[in-house]
């Protein structure tokens, strides 16, 4: 992306017509502090899916004692001196039995604090498969496994599996997107192109998709996966519904757009100098129509985040050996859960963040492709 | 108006047919029946021999034409819904499907119209709010507000409010609609209000929702018809700038809102079934989930099925209002 010549938004007189309308939206979206905001999160969300291995502090299978909470970070000595190196003191059982319930009381163990670094050495894994490496981010200096979000039922990692978390989740919802975006982008502009009877009876099958409520028809489709089923498959079914229902509205505004763009004039020139169909669709309509689309697909994402979350939440969607925010979820069902362990409502903010960034970057991108 | 309403109908029946196959089709997609259940029930609680209980499950299915061709036991299906309600019979529960749908349906509508008419009257006030501000801080604020309500998914919020309440504030009013002490008590003040107590979570996080979605079409076009010249001659003329605004400039912007109720009930019916499926209150939401949980896909397709009924009604109602508010819209279909 090149420089724009005048960062005020205005270009400069006779410049006009050399930038390309990339550059004019990257440029409106660049004065939007939400859109901005957005798409710097949704960057750190990628990084975050991406590198997994090396965000995450600790194994995000490794079992430890189960609903430990979290461990605070301190910044002070056992004397209460301040110093700058963040350090986390382990929680251990003293001598003392609490005199009414003869239970050990238990407390920070201030003789042995664990200092926390950067770039620190941890569970060795392999990147992307193939480079090794066993540095992570952050984490505890000597290797203790320093639990920053506690442990869930099995005494696994929370931060961990959300950040690990992150790779299926998001990876269900670029799967659903990208399939409904090619289906919805193609459906609607040939039926907006062609029109005729494949026209209204493509519009027709449009409509009985979108009067379907959707929560309910996705419920009862998830519903036919045997419970049994192996988690690929399971997964499968799960990314075939979400994509069978999403395409709908994208289609709908596709083709309204073409519709509209088909009486444009230079599509007129285009047909009068013999243009072909194919050539007139790709080259003239669908440019146009492409602006549209990628704001629908920012928009899309979390959605499908969401409802992934939700159908997790509700135990129909990702199986246990996977991990996703949705599947983290399903314990804060229970009452008594959340009430002695409130720390496992922490995946409900990795969902919130991915929401709020992927909608903020959608909105900054929406009103920077079409300011009015 | 009778005939554009004739003609609505109408074109509802062809969606409402494919929508009862794919419901039929879902209904029947898993393997076994409601002769399978009864077989089972016979071997494992009345200890009777397989050739025994098979028997009867047989007699079952013969009653209930489960042996036909599947093209006559979908004839048979809609028959029973459409001229006796009969939704055939839920495994779980025991009893009817209709029976169920009975009992959770109301609360549920209720609950969704409730949401809607808060989240209606909201919308439309902060959106006028909004767009006469425009720019000024109440402006921002409330465009925040309605951000935040597009985007905060609503089941996270009701987990967390669910949370806040019952473990922060030691709210005892969850998971029911009254209390135990007007269980099966008449109607009174005091009762209205332990309802009150038990829903309003429920009410206020769906309502958020479908407010800023309101809110955000009635801003967008107020905006549009403040511009307009007949608002500039309603102030020339010396009517105050609330009666220029509320008297000519809004009934203007509001058939967008009304075109887009089709959109926003769906969407209330649906932020209702999240919400009430955490706080677990005895509605339609709840009902569906359980029943997959045990398989009981009858149940699950039946509610979808009257769900989308429901939706499609909600439809037409909003067309035709579109219709009474807009002469041109009646036109238009009447002369196409």
């Amino acid at each position: 992306m090149t420089r724009p010549a005048t960062p005020d938004g205005v270009s400069a007189p006779g410049r006009a017509g050399a930038e390309s309308y990339a550059a004019l939206v990257w440029r409106r979206l660049r004065r939007s502090a939400a859109g901005m905001t957005g798409l710097t999160l949704v960057a750190i969300i990628f990084a975050m899916a991406i590198f997994a291995e090396f965000v995450a502090p600790i194994d995000p299978y490794r079992a430890e004692t189960g609903f430990s909470s979290p461990d605070t970070i301190s910044f002070f000595d056992a004397d209460g001196a301040f110093s700058l190196r963040p350090r986390i003191y382990p929680i251990v059982d003293s001598d003392k039995l609490d005199p009414v319930t003869f239970q050990p009381i238990s407390g920070p163990d201030f003789a042995h604090p664990h200092y926390i670094g950067v770039f620190v050495t941890g569970f060795s894994y392999r990147l992307f498969g193939l480079i090794p490496g066993d540095r992570h981010l952050i984490g505890a200096v000597d290797g203790y496994p320093a639990h920053f979000l506690g442990t869930d039922k099995f005494g696994r990692d929370i931060l961990s599996r959300g950040i690990f978390g992150s790779r299926i989740s998001l990876m269900i919802a670029l799967i659903v997107v990208s399939i409904t975006t090619v289906v919805g982008t193609s459906v609607g502009l040939i039926s907006g192109y062609v029109g005729g009877p494949f026209d209204a009876w493509a519009q027709r099958f449009v409509d009985l998709i979108l009067a379907f409520p959707q929560l309910p028809l996705y419920l009862a489709l998830t519903s036919l996966i045997p419970i049994t089923a192996p988690t690929s498959v399971f997964l499968a079914f799960v990314i075939v519904v979400l994509s069978a229902l999403g395409w709908a509205q994208l289609s709908r505004e596709v083709r309204g757009k073409t519709l509209s763009l088909a009486r444009v004039d230079y599509v007129k020139a285009a047909v009068a100098v013999g243009a072909s169909d194919g050539r007139i669709v790709f080259q003239h309509i669908l440019p146009n129509v492409m602006s549209h689309v990628i704001v629908v697909v920012t928009l899309q994402i979390p959605n499908v985040v969401l409802l992934e979350s939700f159908l997790g939440f509700l135990g129909f969607a990702v199986k246990p050996p996977l991990i996703s925010w949705g599947l983290m979820l399903q314990d804060t069902g229970t009452f008594s859960v959340i009430g002695s362990y409130p720390w496992i409502l922490s995946p409900v903010g990795f969902v919130l963040a991915a929401v709020l960034a992927f909608n903020a970057l959608g909105d900054g991108l929406r009103d920077a492709i079409d300011p009015y | 108006m009778i005939r554009f309403l004739i003609r609505r109908i109408l074109a509802m029946v062809p969606v409402l047919f494919a929508l009862s196959v794919v419901t039929f089709a879902i209904i029947k997609a898993p393997p076994g029946d409601y002769g399978d259940y009864i077989r089972a029930q016979l071997m494992n609680q009345g200890g009777a021999s397989f050739e025994k209980a098979e028997q009867e499950a047989n007699i079952y299915r013969r009653q209930h034409g489960l042996l036909d061709p599947v093209p006559m036991q979908y004839i048979h299906w809609v028959t029973g819904i459409v001229t006796r309600g009969d939704f055939g019979d839920s495994f779980f529960y025991n009893q009817p499907v209709s029976h169920i749908v009975a009992q959770r349906l109301p609360a549920t509508l209720m609950l969704a119209l409730t949401c809607h008419f808060f989240a209606s009257l909201l919308g439309i006030s902060f959106g006028i709010l909004a767009a006469t501000q425009q720019y000024r801080w109440t402006d921002t604020i409330l465009s925040a507000v309605a951000f935040l309500g597009n985007t905060v998914p609503r089941f996270l919020a009701a987990i967390i409010i669910l949370y806040i309440l019952v473990f922060r504030l030691n709210a005892m009013e969850v998971g029911s609609f009254f209390s135990v002490e007007y269980g099966g008590a008449p109607w009174s003040f005091a009762k209205f209000l332990d309802l009150v107590h038990h829903v309003w979570p429920v009410v206020a996080i769906a309502t958020f929702g479908g407010l800023a979605y309101n809110m955000r079409v009635v801003r967008g076009n107020l905006l549009d018809t403040l511009n307009m010249q007949y608002v500039e001659t309603a102030r020339a003329k010396g009517l105050s700038e609330s009666g220029a605004v509320l008297r000519h400039a809004l009934p203007n912007a509001l058939h967008p809102l009304v075109m887009y109720q089709g959109v926003v009930l769906p969407y209330m019916l649906t932020g209702e079934i999240e919400t009430a499926i955490i706080f677990a209150l005895p509605t339609v939401g709840p009902a569906i989930v359980q029943s997959m949980a045990v398989g009981d896909v009858n149940v699950t397709a039946t509610f979808m099925l009257i769900l989308a009924a429901t939706l499609m009604v909600g439809n037409i109602i909003a067309d035709v209002l579109l219709a009474l508010l807009d002469p041109r819209v009646r036109l238009q279909t009447a002369m196409s």
